[in-house]
């Protein structure tokens, strides 16, 4: 039961903070989709994951380590968030402030609870689960959450600005620190942790930005 | 809510965050590294024992071609002592080296005695074997390695340390559960008549950091236990990817590579949206006055030559 708990307590958060805010009313049937969408990519990204591995991997452990981490992890998973992401919202006409962001978020958040049962529920694990679970519910999932959160803010600048340098901002950066947070997993949790901490303070940083590009 | 609460109950926020980042994620370790194993329990068997009394009490040796059995081993508790007499006849080589008239001789257990008379003065090499295990969670492995002393390959064998130094096994794990993690390595191959196969098992208590090796015959009929090897305890434990083994200055280079990709992309957003950068230089002073660095008004006269009219402000600062 707290294995389940800590497996679902970063959704159990950001869907509450969601529900209780006034701000979001509107977009409940979006953000629905967005989490569904999320977890769909999960399948392809899995199918993904494994031939990348399959096809690339070897003895050389720092081969492997960059091939989960920035292949794997990063390019795969990131890559299939915001293929998301693009294809939904152009469609848009008109958005509010947020709109975005918080369909990142939730595309984020439906991948990483899935992903999250994957690894908590997996046979390898099922002595140290409720540890898994745990671990997780703080370093890997609130790494997607705020990565998915600097993709919808550095998208949404991409739509109103036209301007196709946020467009790479919003692929690159996500692959990026997915790819560095993954890498120093294997190492180094320390660094892992602190590159949370950064996507944080960015995310942070960007929202004040946000604020300003409305104005 | 107002806006100074607001502030307030961010930092909150952001402080209960970063608290909760720094001391959760130990837990899901990846690879546990024992270093600095010994022998917790020393064996030898019946003629290893006279051999090693004879060594420290008169000092001389005498080698025996009888062999008692496994039925006489002795096991004796850790002690220096009884650790050097279990180095100079411990396995693999089953075997000893003297310094005779002849030079560096190897002389085998069951060697006849007519031997004997080589062995007049002698110097025993003790070779002390460094154990080390590493249980890889992730690869469901347990690799031992036993790295020999170098003395012992230098002078014995006369060979330049090499490859040999150091031996490993690795073991997969068949069970983990409640602090003991039981690790095999089968062969089919069998060294006897009738065996068809043999088993190395390792067994660990990771409460006391104990590690237990049997090993087993197979044949067609039965299992059965033919090597009770000693315990080894370890003191030095590791564990990778697990909380307090390693920490943030181990790669600064890459958290520094990582937060200036960051702030690159931060500030070529803001420039888009004419945003001045927000990272105020009062701020980055006023931490240097709080840390009581040297000279924080004139670093900062240095920086803001321009800004001559915020001067005034820095000085409430330092009052």
């Amino acid at each position: 039961m707290e294995t389940l708990f800590f497996t679902l307590l970063p959704a159990i958060v950001v869907v509450s903070f969601i529900y209780f805010s006034n701000k979001f009313a509107e977009l409940k049937l979006n953000l629905i989709k967005a989490f569904l969408l999320g977890i769909f990519i999960c399948f392809p990204a899995g199918i993904l994951n494994s031939a990348a591995i399959k096809t690339f991997g070897n003895d050389n452990d720092i081969n492997n380590a960059l091939l989960m981490g920035f292949m794997a992890g990063g390019l795969v998973e990131e890559l299939l968030k915001f293929t998301v992401l693009y294809l939904y919202f152009p469609s848009k006409t008109s958005f509010k402030r947020y709109d975005v962001v918080i369909f990142a978020l939730f595309i984020s958040l439906g991948f990483a609870v899935y992903e999250n049962f994957g690894y908590v529920f997996a046979k390898k694990y099922s002595e140290i689960s409720f540890e898994v679970a745990f671990a997780r519910a703080f370093t890997a999932v609130p790494m997607h959450i705020f990565n998915g959160i600097i993709m919808g803010y550095f998208f949404e600048f991409y739509l109103l600005k036209k301007n196709r340098k946020f467009l790479g901002y919003a692929v690159l950066l996500p692959i990026f620190l997915h790819g560095c947070y993954n890498f120093f997993c294997s190492e180094n949790i320390l660094i892992s942790k602190a590159i949370i901490l950064m996507m944080i303070f960015l995310a942070y940083r960007l929202n004040i930005m946000s604020k300003v590009a409305y104005k | 809510m107002e806006e100074g609460n607001k502030k307030s109950m961010t930092r909150l926020i952001i402080l209960l965050v970063s608290g909760m980042l720094l001391l959760v994620g130990g837990a899901r370790a990846k690879i546990l590294d024992y270093s600095n194993c010994h022998l917790h329990e020393i064996m030898l068997d019946s003629n290893s024992k006279l051999r090693f009394e004879a060594i420290t009490k008169n000092n001389t040796i005498k080698l025996t071609t009888a062999s008692e059995g496994l039925d006489k081993i002795i096991k004796l508790k850790w002690s220096k002592e009884n650790f050097d007499a279990y180095n100079t006849f411990s396995d693999p080589s089953e075997s000893m080296f003297v310094d005779g008239d002849y030079g560096w001789l190897r002389l085998y257990k069951g060697l006849p005695d007519a031997y004997d008379n080589y062995i007049k003065k002698y110097k025993t090499i003790k070779r002390f074997d460094k154990y080390s295990y590493s249980i890889n969670i992730e690869n469901s492995t347990i690799t031992r390695i036993v790295t020999y002393s170098d003395d012992w390959f230098k002078k014995v064998e006369k060979s330049p340390v090499d490859s040999r130094l150091t031996k490993s096994i690795v073991f997969k794990i068949t069970s983990y559960a409640d602090g003991i993690v039981v690790g095999k390595k089968k062969s089919e191959f069998g060294n006897r008549a009738g065996q068809v196969g043999s088993e190395f098992e390792v067994i660990i208590n990771l409460k006391d950091s104990i590690f237990k090796e049997n090993y087993y015959d197979t044949t067609d009929y039965q299992t059965k236990l033919v090597h009770d090897w000693p315990k080894v305890i370890c003191n030095n434990i590791s564990s990778k990817a697990g909380l307090g083994s390693k920490n943030y200055l181990d790669y600064w280079w890459a958290l520094v590579l990582i937060a200036g990709i960051i702030f690159f992309i931060y500030t070529q957003t803001g420039k888009e949206f004419n945003i001045q950068n927000q990272f105020k230089i009062e701020k980055i002073l006023k931490l240097f006055t709080y840390l009581k660095l040297k000279d924080p008004e004139k670093k900062y006269n240095k920086i803001n030559k321009k800004n001559s009219s915020k001067k005034e402000d820095f000085k409430d600062y330092l009052g």
